[in-house]
């Protein structure tokens, strides 16, 4: 990839021809984990598309100083230890915002993504395209995310943006939209089956709209 | 004579390789210094900030599992620091709030540890009326799994209401286990070790108030919370 990719390019890819999650299958980890419910995803989500930008950035302007064969134990640290200072800065700081978002972060260093487009974006673009390669990729991923997880957690408990109130606040609670009441939940949508189901499905579904 | 050539290129080729590897391995030695370096900072800078932050996040925890119509004293002020790394599960002191009516012993609150969650520790304040009946349990951190360990969290589920109204004197040490253990607790599904390492230090932390009953509600108080200074 070079420089010449307009930034409109790079956007489309991020959302839709090279998804993250979709198209080069990476982050299935934490994405089968946390989709069990849409708000679990966007929390994710957000995280994931923070991480992915600073480390984006960081990575493309020291990219010149990183020897090539050692490039990839760098890009583990350099992220590790972003990841890390971050969870730290948001318990300081943003208390609120951590208890929400806190439990996703240790999540996002097992991302797989994030390294990826390191190497294959960062490393051998400048800054600029590379924050909006971050920004694409993370919000690409983030809306995958939220398909997946209201998806199950429809199919699951008959509900969409269940928990709603976590992220955004006591108002958000009239955002849940029940659709049916069930007494029994549909567990093999919310365990990991569900996930790798679902997931299977929303990349079949993306490649017949795409062909 | 090739052979010699072949010796000496040989040669060079090896030099010329420990070079790179003595070069990539400084390198690499920088980048670890730099990076493990940001983090020592950064938790040095956020160290006190994030433990004050926690105390002010037990002091509403407080008032959420006590009602504060129910004392009538100071509780923020009437603590004392309490250690026991068997029963309380961390070699760190623990606090315990006391809240009394008209003089007589009406609560306390005691935070412990979890030292056994899925991943790491799980910071939880426990609240009993003075006869060691528990009014509630709240988790203070953890960094269980989301959507599935984290449903021990009050506002995610309600299992953690399961602690609500047991004592050690009703209960017997066999009912603090997970059904699947023989117990009378419903582990979060897919989320057993969260749940058994809860249940176990809820047990514990109710063993260590029992013991000490008495004296947990007599000692001076001794660590006093900073109430949350008014800048805005």
């Amino acid at each position: 990839m070079s420089n010449s990719l307009s930034h409109s390019t790079i956007i489309k890819n991020g959302l839709w021809d090279n998804n993250t999650a979709l198209i080069q299958l990476l982050g299935l980890c934490p994405l089968l984990a946390v989709t069990g419910s849409m708000i679990n995803g966007l929390g994710l989500g957000i995280a994931t598309t923070f991480v992915l930008v600073g480390s984006n950035v960081t990575v493309s302007i020291i990219r010149k100083h990183i020897p090539k064969e050692i490039r990839i134990p760098i890009f583990v640290m350099l992220i590790a230890s972003f990841v890390t200072n971050v969870q730290l800065l948001m318990n300081a700081y943003t208390y609120e915002l951590y208890l929400v978002l806190g439990i996703f972060i240790p999540l996002i260093v097992t991302n797989c993504a994030i390294i990826a487009r390191a190497e294959a974006f960062a490393s051998k673009s400048t800054p600029l395209p590379s924050l909006v390669d971050g920004i694409a990729q993370g919000v690409g991923f983030t809306l995958v995310l939220m398909v997946l997880g209201g998806f199950r957690e429809f199919v699951g408990q008959g509900t969409i943006l269940d928990g709603a109130h976590l992220l955004f606040g006591e108002w958000a609670k009239d955002l849940t939209i029940h659709f049916y009441l069930t007494e029994q939940k549909f567990l093999f949508a919310i365990l990991p089956p569900g996930a790798f189901i679902g997931l299977g499905l929303l990349i079949a579904a993306k490649n017949k709209i795409s062909s | 004579m090739t052979e010699n050539n072949k010796e000496i290129s040989n040669q060079t080729n090896s030099s010329e390789m420990n070079r790179s590897v003595l070069r990539n391995g400084l390198m690499l030695g920088i980048f670890a210094l730099v990076s493990t370096g940001l983090i020592a900072v950064t938790h040095l800078l956020t160290k006190d900030k994030i433990a004050k932050e926690l105390e002010l996040a037990l002091v509403r925890q407080l008032t959420q599992m006590v009602p504060p119509e129910n004392y009538d004293n100071q509780v923020y002020n009437d603590c004392i620091k309490v250690l026991n790394k068997e029963l309380l599960g961390s070699s760190e002191a623990q606090q315990v709030y006391r809240m009394r009516n008209n003089q007589s012993n009406y609560a306390l609150m005691i935070t412990a540890v979890a030292p056994d969650g899925y991943s790491g520790n799980i910071q939880l304040a426990l609240a009993t009326d003075a006869r060691g009946k528990v009014l509630g349990v709240n988790i203070l951190a953890h960094q269980e799994t989301p959507g599935l360990g984290d449903k021990i969290e009050r506002s995610k589920s309600s299992w953690i209401e399961q602690f609500d109204g047991l004592s050690l004197q009703t209960q017997s040490k066999e009912y603090f286990k997970v059904t699947k253990d023989g117990g009378e607790f419903d582990s979060l599904t897919g989320a057993t070790i969260t749940s058994r390492a809860m249940v176990k230090s809820v047990y514990n932390a109710l063993k260590f108030i029992n013991l000490q009953n008495k004296q947990l509600f007599k000692r001076t108080s001794n660590c006093v919370v900073e109430q949350e200074p008014n800048d805005e």
